[in-house]
């Protein structure tokens, strides 16, 4: 199917999201759209769908050819936030139940098996990771049959591995004669596979990427890891954990300390335990968690991968205080003191969950996917602070799958799963 | 000292645990035909006396056992003791004998441990499948949302408490933040399935060893139930 738009403008109260935005994807062909954070990329393809104006209010003007109601019904969407992509309660249920295909079981275990996700049939889907998620949505928009195939931050929580078999994905979409958009931060991934690639920058198309992610080459060699270290803040042992109603254990001998002015990077692949190893870490400072010692020294506060659930003030300047001011404006978000934490995108809560967790005064700060979902600039700004603060006194745990966070890092914690 | 936040958590991971914890299995692929009746009997066997709740009792137990899920009953046990406590303080005076509160404490925990094991052995794709079946097609893909939503908001909401007693603020902020986030999760999870919403085609089957378990308890439950009606042996 051939997707054409012209002259669009989407408006969301008074700000003009997308101004006199033109793009033709033709028929079998990939197109990357990428660009700063809050620039209308996920806009865009909520407007080709018609979730803008009929789930999330806004005004939409201008030609999208084949109408939206048209293109809901022969397109298949990966929604930027993984949670919210899987509906059903187990992994068999969400592909047997939506796929035309309508496969059997172990036909369901061998499509799970190709993506690394074998003996997953039977699982519950809300205890899936972030990079599992987004497996199993790629999986089915595989599946799908559809004409098109809308894929915002398709590989933002999936490790190397998976991303690449999520390129691999997309090409055999294409050469089977699907229209692919992809919406992502990760130009170089997806640059050799697209037929067009664009910024989207003050509400209009660029073709410019290339200086886009050159720029990113060159604020990313400024980063540096935090020089000079002191004692011991934190302990971490975990001898054998499984989660409830489990058999098997999620996290097994896994042992390391952080010292004051550290960034100790978890790294693994996506489904190993990382999220599962930094929410144990927080909750042993709270309650005694059966297969897991700490012994922490200091304040320890705990940024989750969704920021959202970090927050507990209804506005940016109460929830940073005026002492985040400064930092705020580190982290590239100006003007949005005032804002509500509900009107924040995705990578604006991150930024200020970060400030907010930086200007507390914590000696301990553990932080899940704090880059994922912001470009370029945003993401040097946040590791740079990070870096600073690890320097003022500050250890940080981060569990990322990141490059760049690697760079910042002092250790490396790898976690096998 | 226990915080409030402690307690918060422990109390929404017992029922979590009750219910939601632990993978698909076959014993949850039973059918609603013979649940349904059973938890009827069930509750009926618990209101009779100290007889139907020890039937109740094991036969909840067996289920469990043969399952592989005696970590949900443990945790319902848990849960309905709660409540039971409640009856038993609350009821003493009036009854003034430690006997029949025990008793009536008794009927709370095997009519609540039931419930939560019906709820816990319910397959949300049945409900489903049921409801596409019977031409209900925009309503069926609830039952089995239900099934993931719900954790999934449990479990967040265990996040922001944590983060929040962690930062040293207040739990109410973080309940306060649990609702803003699950006001926007309905419209998150309504943008997940816009485009593929009619593609819904609920699959379901149904696992005849766990057919086989549950229609013999329910069997042997009726036999209770109509035996102590019937005073053929003591209530």
């Amino acid at each position: 199917m051939r997707v054409k738009i012209r002259d669009l403008n989407v408006f969301f109260d008074d700000i003009h999201i997308l101004s006199n935005l033109n793009l033709t994807v033709g028929e079998g062909e990939a197109v990357l759209i990428t660009g700063p954070s809050g620039s209308g990329k996920t806009t865009l393809l909520r407007a080709i769908l018609g979730i803008v104006p009929n789930v999330i209010p806004g005004i939409v003007r201008g030609l999208i050819k084949p109408e939206p109601c048209i293109v809901r019904g022969k397109a298949y969407y990966v929604p930027q936030e993984p949670w919210f992509s899987v509906v059903t309660p187990y992994v068999w249920s969400e592909i047997m139940s939506f796929t035309p295909s309508q496969p059997k079981l172990r036909d369901v275990e061998d499509m799970l098996s190709v993506w690394g996700m074998g003996g997953y049939a039977f699982r519950t889907t809300y205890t899936l990771s972030a990079g599992e998620l987004q497996r199993l949505a790629l999986m089915i928009a595989r599946l799908s049959r559809k004409e098109v195939v809308l894929l915002d931050e398709p590989a933002s929580h999936l490790d190397s591995r998976n991303a690449e078999k999520a390129v691999r994905m997309v090409n055999a979409l294409r050469d089977s004669g699907v229209t692919v958009i992809i919406v992502d931060h990760d130009v170089k991934a997806w640059i050799g596979l697209v037929d067009e690639a664009y910024v989207l920058r003050n509400g209009t198309l660029d073709e410019d990427v290339t200086s886009y992610y050159n720029e990113f080459d060159r604020l990313a060699s400024e980063l540096r890891r935090p020089e000079t270290q002191g004692d011991t803040v934190l302990e971490v042992r975990v001898t054998k954990y499984k989660p409830p109603g489990s058999r098997r254990a999620v996290l097994e001998n896994v042992e390391f300390t952080v010292r004051r002015g550290e960034v100790v990077l978890v790294k693994g692949p996506s489904g190993s335990g990382k999220t599962t190893l930094l929410r144990l870490l927080a909750t042993s400072v709270k309650e005694p968690v059966p297969g897991v010692k700490t012994n922490v020294t200091g304040k320890l506060i705990y940024v989750p991968d969704n920021p959202l659930l970090y927050f507990t003030e209804p506005t940016v300047a109460k929830e940073v205080g005026e002492d985040g001011f400064r930092k705020l404006r580190e982290l590239n978000v100006t003007g949005r003191e005032s804002t509500p934490i509900a009107r924040l995108s995705t990578g604006e809560r991150r930024r200020v969950a970060v400030a907010s967790a930086l200007v507390r005064g914590a000696s301990i700060i553990v932080m899940d996917e704090p880059t994922v979902g912001l470009d370029m600039v945003s993401k040097v700004r946040v590791l740079k602070a990070i870096v600073k603060a690890a320097e003022d006194g500050a250890a940080f745990v981060i569990a990322s799958h990141d490059p760049l966070v690697e760079r910042v890092a002092n250790k490396v914690v790898l976690i096998h799963g | 000292m226990v915080s409030a936040g402690t307690i918060f958590r422990w109390i929404s991971e017992v029922i979590f645990r009750s219910i939601f914890a632990g993978d698909d299995t076959p014993f949850k692929h039973s059918t609603l035909l013979i649940n349904t009746p059973l938890i009827v009997t069930q509750i009926l066997l618990a209101s009779r006396g100290p007889t139907g709740v020890a039937v109740t009792m094991v036969s909840l137990m067996v289920i469990h056992l043969m399952a592989g899920t005696s970590e949900a009953l443990a945790y319902a046990l848990i849960m309905t003791s709660l409540p039971a406590v409640w009856y038993f303080l609350t009821t003493l005076p009036f009854t003034v004998s430690l006997l029949i509160s025990t008793v009536i404490a008794l009927r709370v925990v095997a009519v609540g441990s039931a419930l939560l094991t019906f709820i816990y052995f319910l397959n949300p794709l049945e409900l489903s499948a049921l409801a596409h079946k019977l031409g209900f097609k925009k309503v069926s893909l609830y039952p089995a949302m239900t099934w993931k939503v719900t954790p999934h908001v449990m479990r967040d909401m265990k996040s922001a408490m944590l983060s929040a007693e962690l930062k040293g603020e207040k739990l109410w902020k973080a309940l306060a933040v649990t609702i803003l986030a699950v006001d926007e999760y309905s419209s998150m999870y309504e943008e997940g399935t816009y485009a593929r919403i009619r593609d819904f085609k609920p699959r379901y089957w149904y696992d005849g060893k766990a057919i086989l378990v549950f229609a013999l308890i329910l069997a042997v439950d009726i036999i209770a139930l109509l035996l102590l009606y019937l005073r053929m042996i003591p209530a």
